[in-house]
């Protein structure tokens, strides 16, 4: 059966809606699924989007069914049309991707099933080309400024990884007769393999957009004591969840608020305040609070405007970290207010958005400061996922009786890096076998 | 001037393995067929090293033999050593080979070639091809003989223009005392093909009287042995043993020494010669580490004494030939019958062709063997085959076939040569297919043969052995689907599987290496009937299941993509957003299908939809004009 395949049909460019276009076998189960099924071909229907695992509700969406073959690709196609938000995009992806038999479309690929399919007269052929030539443009541009950056050159080194690994593996199958053929090449095999994994999976750990869509961005606010933490808290929730007191040192476990900002789900996190304590009660709620501190994508560090001065070093704050003066309403309205320093006050909804929509650049914005991960869209992740788990299984062979199935998923591996870094054919894992080994009689 | 000494369907040029199997492929396909060669005497001849199949290699042999093509037969009349390749690994990359009697392998083919139906030997030398228009219309010889055809296959080999070098002497010849053909090459020239020059190797032949086995590893050849064809009933011959001796560093120091001597070395060869099949100077040279190679003794018949040293091809002088070949333990006295060589030879670009093994530029004109960039007997005979069957149609008038990367070696072997094109002598290697673990040496015929039948190129006995064969195999296998067992009855039966509580049927359960039929009997006593056969083929359709499930996919594309041809003339320069490189390169393969478009080297999704699009305009305004 092949593969379905999504992609918004409305491009990476953020607007008010978002059209994903998702063809293929899978197609109904999407329907049925993620936009809860009973759909009557052709017409527009409202539906609440569900994510299949959890069923978390992704956004209300219009929906049409259009069942083969009497669609743009002859297969079996469904429209979403979502508000155009990175969050709501992104949570979609992620969706689709967890239904069995779906992938991310590759350029051009709906095309190439409508032309198979005997539909291409169905497309505006004549615009087609000039657009994708468009497209290609762009497409080139990016891999020129990609084939500098660190992601090629890191996805060319597992290449090479995975090369070797396969060029092993063959010099054993293909050459089996050659006497200078080498006997045994498990134990560098599995090092490789070993290496390769680890170094695939540190990158998808760093990958922000990989995890970031999967558990949310997990914000902490951090400060001393009484700097107005939990009524910030309360301020972004606009509910009581945090008991506030104005004695210090009231909030001593961690609290969360999950927030929905943009479609990406934020979770807050209060912490203790961080003071030196002799109450062993607070004391357990500090470390939890520096423990917090550590693990969050971002830290807002509170501080209040009627404590010690001890702000001015905001400057030197790391990236991941969001210096906010608190309290700004009592702030001595005469002196100068400092520049890039967020003020914000619980009493003043305005100072509140802004603070939001801080969050939402952070997390969401083109052009904050790189990513510590080389994996920047979702597209990349899956490809690194294929390649993390195709890498595995070759490892799990027996490879005295299976080095032929090891061999086939060291291809699988390959062939999903092909994306990042270009396909592999039969001659360059020859290559390697012929530059390690004296092969031929 | 078009009064023909005879007319013919198909005429084959050339008598060596791809000549052969084109001659009666064409022949079985029913058509009227002329095989051409310099001598009858030497068609059949094993040039190289005595030894058929390998791994990918004998794969190919299989496929061959899955359309009732001959090598197979012939090589199980001549087997003298039987090896089945990688015998402990899995069945995918299990590759039969042989070692054959070179006299016997000669006089089966010669004798196969005689009794074959509409078949007609013609010897003489091949001089000139003639064209009416863009069609082939027949053959002239060099003694004025002109035989008219409806197609024409050129299977060469290295007789194209060739050239043989011993050290600094260099010798036009096709083969070791024979002349090359310089008249065809020119009819190419002038036809406008793109020619290019390759090079291989060849070592010296031994007196075999001459060597001192008693030091040497031998190497006997297996106790059961894999026959190759499917119509052989059971061995032919007496098996004797190949010898195992090495290079030495006195060996190696010989050969630094007179490296300036070597054709090879000295820049007397421009043709480019394959990496897997090294010259002794290349290896030495390469793996300077290194302090000794392998050299395999493999006899060369079971009446003569002859002896092929393989591993050390060279085209090293005749002096240095004998003092570094009995610098090797076991050779020290030994006797030279024939000195090494290398040989250079002009090819034509196989992006010449269609992959039918058609060429793109004259209709009715095929290539097959080495003339198109290949190397080995098997790479040659199987696009023998094919040339073969789509020559006879093509006289026809009828559709002609193309084997599918999907389905068969032969359609990776075909596919690659006339979508990438050759840098190096082409040899087949299991991993050259993305779908290795479908395309077994041990279901080649269940891969083929009912194509063939409905191609017309199968006779009757194969087709009849077949058809009840593949009935035992679906009736096994839906005999094993049909019986199933939960994990704790299969282990109160002794059979180790998962606990998980998960009912298997018996084809499942021999996805596991350690089961096969003989340990289910235990279950189900009713499997026994089996025969040997069935149960191999059920067994490793059974271990690969889950794997081609997951290809299944891919294929269905791969095939869809072919299925979808392209017009044969397409103005790429005209097609924007292709880069120029794309465009160069398409414009010289001319891609038939979209699949063959989609595997043209550089070419990516967005690309290849241009490509469509474009296409898919230009036949709209050709309908609306």
């Amino acid at each position: 059966m092949a593969d379905t395949i999504f992609a918004f049909a409305t491009g990476e460019m953020r607007a008010a809606i978002a059209v994903m276009r998702v063809s293929g076998p899978a197609a109904r189960k999407v329907a049925d699924v993620v936009a809860g099924g009973g759909l009557i071909p052709r017409m527009a229907a409202v539906r609440k989007l569900r994510h299949p695992v959890g069923g978390d509700v992704l956004d209300e969406a219009l929906a049409i069914w259009f069942p083969g073959p009497a669609s743009f690709t002859g297969e079996d196609c469904l429209e979403l049309h979502v508000h155009g938000g990175g969050g709501v995009r992104r949570a979609l992806v992620s969706a689709l991707l967890s239904i069995e038999g779906c992938r991310s479309a590759q350029a051009g690929e709906f095309t190439r099933r409508a032309f198979l399919n005997g539909k291409l007269d169905l497309v505006q052929v004549e615009g087609l080309g000039d657009l994708l030539s468009a497209e290609t443009e762009l497409q080139r541009r990016q891999a020129v400024s990609n084939f500098d950056g660190g992601l090629s050159r890191q996805a060319l080194s597992w290449r090479a990884m995975l090369l070797d690994a396969a060029g092993l593996i063959e010099a054993v199958l293909d050459f089996a007769d050659e006497g200078d053929a080498p006997d045994d090449v498990e134990s560098e095999v599995r090092r490789i393999l070993a290496d390769a994994v680890v170094s695939m999976e540190r990158e998808l750990e760093a990958s922000r957009y990989g995890e970031l869509i999967q558990r949310g961005a997990r914000v902490v606010i951090s400060g001393p004591p009484n700097a107005g933490k939990s009524s910030l808290l309360n301020a972004l929730a606009r509910r009581d969840v945090a008991i506030v007191t104005d004695v210090p040192g009231t909030t001593r476990d961690l609290l969360e608020v999950r927030l929905d900002v943009d479609g990406l789900e934020i979770v807050l996190v209060d912490t203790a305040g961080v003071r030196e304590t002799a109450d062993p009660v607070e004391s357990i709620g500090v470390a939890r609070a520096l423990a917090a501190a550590r693990e969050a994508d971002l830290v807002v560090r509170l501080y209040p405007a009627d404590g010690p001065d001890g702000y001015e070093g905001f400057e030197a704050c790391p990236g991941n970290v969001l210096p906010v003066i608190s309290k700004c309403d009592l702030l001595d309205k005469t002196k100068p207010k400092h520049e890039g320093i967020l003020y914000v006050s619980t009493a003043d909804d305005a100072t509140i958005r802004r603070l939001i929509d801080k969050l939402r650049d952070h997390f969401l914005g083109g052009d904050r400061d790189p990513s510590p991960s080389l994996l920047t869209n979702l597209r990349q992740v899956d490809c690194v996922v294929r390649a993390v788990r195709n890498a595995r299984a070759a490892a799990e062979q027996d490879f005295s009786a299976g080095l032929e199935i090891a061999g086939f998923h060291v291809r699988g591996a390959l062939s999903a890096l092909s994306e990042l870094a270009g396909a592999v054919g039969a001659d360059d894992v020859l290559d390697v076998v012929f530059a390690k080994f004296c092969m031929g009689k | 001037m078009n009064a023909w000494d005879e007319n013919f369907d198909v005429i084959v040029v050339g008598g060596g393995h791809a000549g052969c199997e084109a001659a009666t492929a064409a022949a079985r396909m029913g058509a009227k067929a002329a095989l051409v060669t310099n001598s009858f005497a030497t068609v059949g001849s094993m040039s190289c090293n005595p030894a058929i199949g390998g791994l990918g290699k004998g794969h190919l042999v299989r496929e061959i033999d899955a359309l009732d093509g001959i090598m197979a037969r012939m090589a199980d009349k001549a087997a003298i050593h039987y090896k089945l390749l990688n015998r402990s690994k899995g069945p995918a990359v299990r590759g039969p080979r042989i070692q054959a009697d070179r006299k016997l392998y000669l006089q089966a083919v010669q004798a196969e070639l005689a009794a074959t139906p509409n078949l007609t030997i013609i010897e003489g030398e091949a001089a000139q091809l003639i064209r009416a228009g863009k069609r082939i219309a027949g053959l002239e010889l060099s003694d004025k003989r002109r035989f008219g055809c409806g197609s024409i296959i050129i299977t060469t080999g290295t007789f194209l223009r060739g050239v043989i070098h011993i050290g600094e002497r260099r010798i036009p010849a096709g083969r070791v005392g024979e002349a090359p053909s310089m008249s065809l090459a020119a009819s190419f020239e002038e036809f406008g093909f793109e020619l290019g020059r390759l090079k291989t190797g060849t070592p010296a032949r031994l007196n075999g009287s001459t060597i001192d086995y008693s030091g040497l590893e031998a190497q006997p050849g297996d106790s059961e042995p894999e026959l190759f064809s499917a119509l052989t009933g059971g061995q032919y011959n007496r098996q004797v043993d190949c010898f195992i001796t090495r290079t030495t560093p006195e060996t190696h120091r010989i050969i630094n020494e007179n490296l300036h001597r070597s054709a090879m070395y000295s820049g007397h060869i421009s043709g480019r010669g394959p990496r897997y099949c090294p010259s002794i100077e290349d290896k030495v040279v390469r793996f300077a580490d290194r302090d000794n190679h392998q050299i395999f003794l493999e006899p060369e018949g079971l009446a003569v004494t002859t002896v092929y040293p393989n591993g050390i091809s060279t085209s090293l002088p005749e002096d240095v030939q004998t003092a570094y070949i009995r610098s090797i333990p076991g050779l020290e006295n030994v006797e030279i019958e024939r000195f090494g060589y290398a040989i250079e030879y002009d090819y034509i670009d196989p992006r010449e062709l269609r992959p039918t093994l058609e060429t793109k530029s004259v209709t009715g004109l095929f290539l097959a063997g080495q003339i198109n960039g290949t190397t080995g007997y098997e790479e040659a005979g199987a696009q023998g085959v094919v040339a073969g069957i789509n020559a006879a149609l093509c006289a026809a008038g009828s559709e002609q076939v193309v084997f599918s990367r999907a389905d068969s070696y032969i359609g990776v072997l075909i596919d690659d040569l006339v979508t990438r094109g050759v840098s190096e002598p082409y040899r087949m290697f299991t991993s050259r297919s993305e779908f290795r673990l479908a395309l077994r040496a041990d279901n080649a015929d269940r891969r083929l043969t009912a194509l063939g039948i409905g191609i017309g190129c199968v006779g009757k006995i194969r087709r009849e052995r077949f058809e009840s064969y593949s009935s035992y195999v679906s009736e096994a296998m839906e005999l094993l689907t049909s019986l199933s067992v939960t994990p704790n009855e299969a282990r109160a039966a002794g059979l180790q599987v998962n606990q998980d509580g998960i009912r298997r049927t018996g084809f499942e359960l021999l996805a596991y290496p350690n089961l096969d039929i003989g340990s289910l009997e235990r279950l189900w006593p009713q499997l026994a009937g089996i025969s040997p056969s069935v149960r191999k083929a059920v067994e490793n359709d059974a271990r690969y299941h889950v794997y081609l499930g997951r290809q299944s996919a891919e294929i269905q594309m791969l095939k869809a993509e072919e299925s979808r041809q392209l017009p044969g003339m397409v103005d790429y320069e005209a097609i924007p957003g292709l880069s120029a490189e794309l465009k160069a390169r398409l414009a010289s393969i001319k891609p038939v299908s979209l699949g063959q478009a989609a595997r043209v080297e550089g070419m990516t999704p967005t690309a290849l939809a241009i490509l469509l699009s474009h296409v898919q305009k230009s036949s709209r305004q050709e309908n609306a004009a």
